[in-house]
């Protein structure tokens, strides 16, 4: 894969936010462990969809990949469909 | 950096994996998976994988999930329904050999594992070497999508196959009790929603199609998400599935009747089955692909809508407990 080897504290710089969104997205993993409701599981969920697009699109910048974009923005259209799934057939009828 | 990253990354993985597998409750198993698909997606772009992460992120954020909360949805209703309690996931202990039974058989595959690393034989020549050496023959740009459709398009013509055989299952499985979602058409939010994410769902499938040629991207990826946006209509009420049930059925085999038509067509002109002439292989495979990502966005559509709706949509999740 094309590496144009950015200045290697740009790298480092996008790197770290990556990670800094990993440890969040981690916190996020608690939350659906601990529920207490399906609701609160779902929601930490969709956090993760959110927060993978920041990863992805920070990893894009420090590994220089355009490809990685493109997946961010496959997961930021998709994400949203798993919670439309749980309204509309865990929460009963809507009125 | 790199290092922190990747192992942070490893660990939340298996923290994750841990939670699908030691939960007791199914929503959270189900929850915890869609968070498994989404850290192996950012997996393969740190493993410089991006084609598969690109699928992973398709089908695992757009499709394993909606299809597992609505196998959820149904085994609560399911259970509501005939013993007026859900699921009883607190009852007996397993057998003692039904434990060690799986761990045994982990460990053994551990093991054999291990010793493939550890004395796989060096290979005699190197693939990627002779992929980027033909690649010029091969019509497109990307090697994984040369490798796909040109060099290996035997493996991917017999997946298709199998997807084709999975719906046609399914269709037959069918309880011919369909009915349209009822009432659900009216919710304005999903309306709205839907005017606003379905088109840009659709243009994106199409991008992704046409990148394959040159970047990660391809026919299965475009599927999925032109499956996802399916998906989306039909949940939020459009009855999409019954407006032409004939032309679904045609454009599930499409696919693969395009795909065998190409293969064996080059046959007339004295080639082997499946080996496209140059001059227009970028195109032919681009031809397959279009078909392909039509038919494998009904198909995958299609495996989503045969199932039944749920019995009696519950609400009995919503206060429940964690009752670990």
């Amino acid at each position: 894969m094309q590496t144009l080897n950015a200045m290697p504290w740009a790298t480092n710089f996008w790197l770290a936010i990556a990670g800094l969104l990993l440890v969040t997205l981690v916190a996020g993993l608690w939350r659906i462990w601990r529920g207490p409701t399906a609701t609160d599981r779902m929601l930490a969920a969709q956090l993760f969809g959110t927060t993978g697009v920041g990863i992805l699109l920070a990893l894009s910048q420090a590994m220089q990949q355009v490809a990685l974009i493109d997946v961010a923005l496959v997961l930021a259209l998709l994400a949203v469909i798993a919670m439309v799934a749980f309204v509309k057939r865990m929460q009963g009828p809507s009125s | 950096m790199n290092l922190a990253f990747d192992v942070l990354l490893g660990i939340a993985l298996l923290l994750c994996a841990a939670g699908v597998f030691y939960s007791r409750d199914l929503f959270r198993a189900v929850v915890m998976f869609i968070a498994f698909g989404l850290l192996l997606a950012l997996v393969w772009v740190r493993l410089d994988a991006p084609d598969l992460a690109l699928a992973e992120a398709a089908i695992g954020a757009g499709l394993t999930g909606v299809l597992m909360i609505d196998a959820v949805a149904h085994l609560s209703a399911k259970n509501a329904h005939h013993q007026g309690a859900q699921f009883d996931q607190t009852g007996a202990r397993p057998q003692l050999w039904s434990r060690i039974l799986p761990v045994f058989s982990a460990v053994i595959i551990f093991i054999l594992l291990l010793g493939a690393i550890w004395w796989r034989p060096d290979a005699p020549v190197s693939l990627p070497d002779l992929v980027a050496e033909s690649l010029p023959e091969s019509g497109v740009e990307h090697p994984i999508t040369a490798v796909l459709l040109n060099f290996r398009s035997y493996d991917t013509l017999l997946e298709i196959a199998v997807l084709l055989v999975a719906v046609v299952v399914a269709m037959a499985l069918k309880p011919d009790t369909s009915e349209p979602e009822a009432g659900n058409s009216k919710d304005p939010i999903l309306h709205g929603l839907s005017a606003r994410l379905v088109p840009p769902m659709l243009v994106v499938g199409v991008y992704i199609l046409w990148a394959g040629s040159y970047m990660p991207g391809g026919a299965f990826q475009g599927g999925a998400i032109l499956a996802a946006a399916l998906v989306f209509l039909k949940l939020a009420g459009f009855g999409i599935e019954r407006l032409a049930d004939s032309l679904l059925r045609i454009g599930l085999a499409l696919g693969f009747i395009v795909f065998l038509t190409v293969a064996t067509s080059v046959m007339i002109g004295g080639r082997p089955f499946l080996t496209y002439p140059e001059s227009v292989a970028g195109e032919l495979i681009f031809f397959i692909e279009a078909m392909l990502t039509f038919s494998i966005g009904l198909i995958l559509f299609s495996l989503f809508s045969q199932a039944p709706p749920p019995v009696a949509p519950t609400s009995s999740l919503q206060g429940e407990q964690d009752e670990r």
